[in-house]
């Protein structure tokens, strides 16, 4: 066999590309800043004409990294069409599969993509700030961090079998019940994926001193946030609940909206520069109704986390400040929060007495010619909107993804950044590094946002008052 | 029988894209010798580091943007670092091996089988011409597990 050194052309994995301008004055000052995605796939219209309840299999493969987010928007806008109130270990099992989405998620984030700008420093040559120069010089974080996102991703294998996007989670339920094994085996690893989170939240905390430049000027902003919250409870919640929008005093705005009513409070404005749509909040009208969702904006908009550990970590993240926690740099604390919550609410679920129940599915034909599913995937609200025929065929899809309702805050994160550290006409490292820094921080999801494919090496371009370009880098 | 691992990855709604996982599935069908295992994968992801690492052996199996649609070529991949940060979530073929070495101490030998893709447009269907060269890709890796 001939051993020669080929270019692989990236034509799977990938995440949509990302492009970053920055137009200065006439002084030479930043002026502006656009946070752009430049692919487009047109999920939406691929999904027209199917039956509804191939859409839960459909959508998740928008994405192979988020697949289990869609696959519970989707099958809850689907038990709606159906009119179906699922089983009760349904939905426990459900929230059992969506929880470790949350938790392997957030351990890729923080683990392999935003540990390396946090560890190895945010001028280190980015040929070392990465994953592999983490695994050099840290080896055991590396691992941490491998270890815990298998934790995640093996519940959803064992729940879902084996694919990357598992059928399980089907319109009316689930399709099979949890076996006393797979309960056994989840168990058996929780011990160990606790004591990852932990220690690595402890380390974030006691290095926070070292981050006060991030987090003054990452995405430091008043905002609006946005997120589910338990029905009376005002709980953190992923699977169900009711929107809930505070106001950057940390003040509820609106509070028990039924999803359903999402357009009454949710507006999408189009730029001509980006596929990605901006949602905004509709009573503070485009730009003004700004708001952020994820990590960071569910712990600012609950009243508590609901379970014993993640309640402690809450208060003490909530002590940050007075009123609403508003630097997107803390979405890592944020991350590291839900993961221990996470796992707190796994291990309550698997010791559920009635989690083994057999009933775990209803059926109904076309009950209902509209179905409306939200769920808090790991970046945040996640809307699927189906409207079907009297066949149950799709006849329109809209779908609003976490990373698109992070788009305005995105925009405003990469601006503030880029005026924090422009300034001439040439970009530097440092600028670039930075600028990534911050879009990381809110772990975007670029194939959900815009459903595309393509690689995503960051463009980012400077570009002066008459409109001429001054530099430009591409990374990747 | 060395311990073998095989991985098919790629995107089945991207046309094209769908044939590395199209393949590992076909293959997953007949039977292999004990110590052949079968995965399919959207995309490579840092947490096969380990599993890769407990391989003597490894296949990938991916579509490629570039060649006659329908051409099959084979290389040996060996472990390399990729010399830049990411935004995206996945990591390089070359890059996992690394992370299986520099993590947990072994890289198996790995060898790399790409089809050329005519379509990579939205669909499940494999275009004919890649459908075409499906018997002949099975054979080509059966001969190299064997």
């Amino acid at each position: 066999m001939e051993t020669r050194t080929i270019v692989i052309n990236p034509v799977t994995r990938i995440e949509g590309h990302g492009k970053v301008t920055i137009f200065l004055d006439e002084q030479g000052q930043v002026n502006d800043a656009h946070f752009q995605v430049t692919d487009f796939r047109g999920f939406e219209k691929l999904a027209e004409g199917r039956p509804f309840y191939e859409m839960p299999a459909i959508t998740a493969r928008s994405c192979g990294i988020c697949p289990v987010s869609h696959l519970m928007a989707s099958a809850k806008a689907c038990d709606q069409i159906m009119a179906v109130r699922i089983p009760e270990t349904a939905v426990k099992l459900r929230k059992l599969m969506n929880l470790a989405q949350i938790v392997q998620s957030h351990a890729l984030s923080f683990f392999h993509l935003s540990s390396p700008d946090l560890l190895l420093g945010m001028d280190s040559d980015p040929a070392q700030r990465n994953i592999f120069g983490l695994m050099q010089k840290y080896p055991d974080l590396a691992r941490d961090g491998i270890r815990l996102r298998k934790y995640g991703q093996s519940i959803i294998e064992w729940l879902g079998g084996k694919r990357v996007h598992p059928t399980w989670v089907v319109p009316g339920g689930v399709s099979a019940p949890l076996t006393p094994e797979v309960r056994g085996r989840i168990a058996a690893g929780w011990p160990e994926s606790m004591t990852i989170a932990q220690r690595t939240l402890d380390w974030f905390k006691h290095n926070l001193s070292r981050y006060s430049e991030e987090a003054r000027t990452f995405g430091n902003f008043p905002s609006l946030f946005m997120g589910l919250v338990g029905h009376n409870t005002g709980e953190l919640e992923h699977y169900h609940g009711r929107l809930r929008f505070t106001d950057a005093n940390g003040a509820v705005i609106a509070d028990e909206v039924d999803p359903a009513r999402y357009m009454d409070y949710i507006g999408e404005a189009v730029e001509p520069f980006s596929y990605l749509k901006s949602p905004y909040y509709k009573p503070l009208g485009y730009p003004g109704g700004i708001y952020r969702v994820g990590p960071l904006a569910r712990l600012n908009i609950i009243d508590k986390c609901g379970t014993p550990k993640a309640d402690q970590e809450w208060a003490e993240f909530r002590s940050i400040d007075r009123r609403a926690v508003l630097s997107s740099f803390y979405y890592h604390y944020a991350r590291l929060i839900e993961i221990v919550y996470g796992l707190e609410r796994i291990l309550e679920i698997v010791n559920d007495p009635n989690i083994l129940d057999k009933q775990v599915r209803a059926s109904a034909g076309v009950n209902s010619l509209e179905g409306i599913g939200i769920s808090e995937a790991p970046r945040g609200t996640l809307f699927h909107h189906y409207k079907v025929d009297e066949n149950g065929l799709i006849r329109d899809v809209n779908m609003i993804i976490a990373t698109g309702n992070n788009n305005l805050a995105l925009n405003r994160s990469v601006l503030q950044v880029a005026k924090h550290t422009i300034r001439s006409d040439r970009l530097t490292e440092g600028m670039l590094n930075r600028v990534e820094a911050v879009v990381r921080a809110y772990d975007p999801c670029l194939s959900c946002s815009t459903h595309a494919f393509g690689d995503m090496p960051l463009h980012l371009m400077l570009v002066g008052p008459d409109g001429v370009l001054l530099d430009e880098v591409r990374r990747g | 029988m060395p311990h073998t691992l095989i991985i098919g990855y790629g995107n089945p709604l991207r046309g094209d894209d769908g044939v590395g996982p199209r393949a590992a599935e076909l293959l997953a069908e007949t039977p292999f010798p004990d110590g052949v295992q079968v995965l399919v994968c959207h995309q490579l992801t840092i947490e096969l580091a380990p599993q890769i690492a407990e391989a003597d052996r490894l296949i990938l199996i991916d579509a490629r943007a570039t060649g006659e649609p329908g051409s099959i070529e084979q290389c040996v991949l060996t472990p390399a670092i990729p010399d830049r940060a990411s935004l995206t979530h996945h990591i390089d073929a070359r890059g996992l091996l690394a992370a299986a070495q520099m993590l947990y101490g072994h890289a198996p030998e790995t060898m790399l089988f790409t089809v050329s893709g005519g379509s990579f447009e939205g669909g499940e269907a494999l275009s004919p011409a890649v459908a075409a060269a499906l018997p002949e890709l099975l054979t080509q890796i059966r001969e190299a597990v064997l």
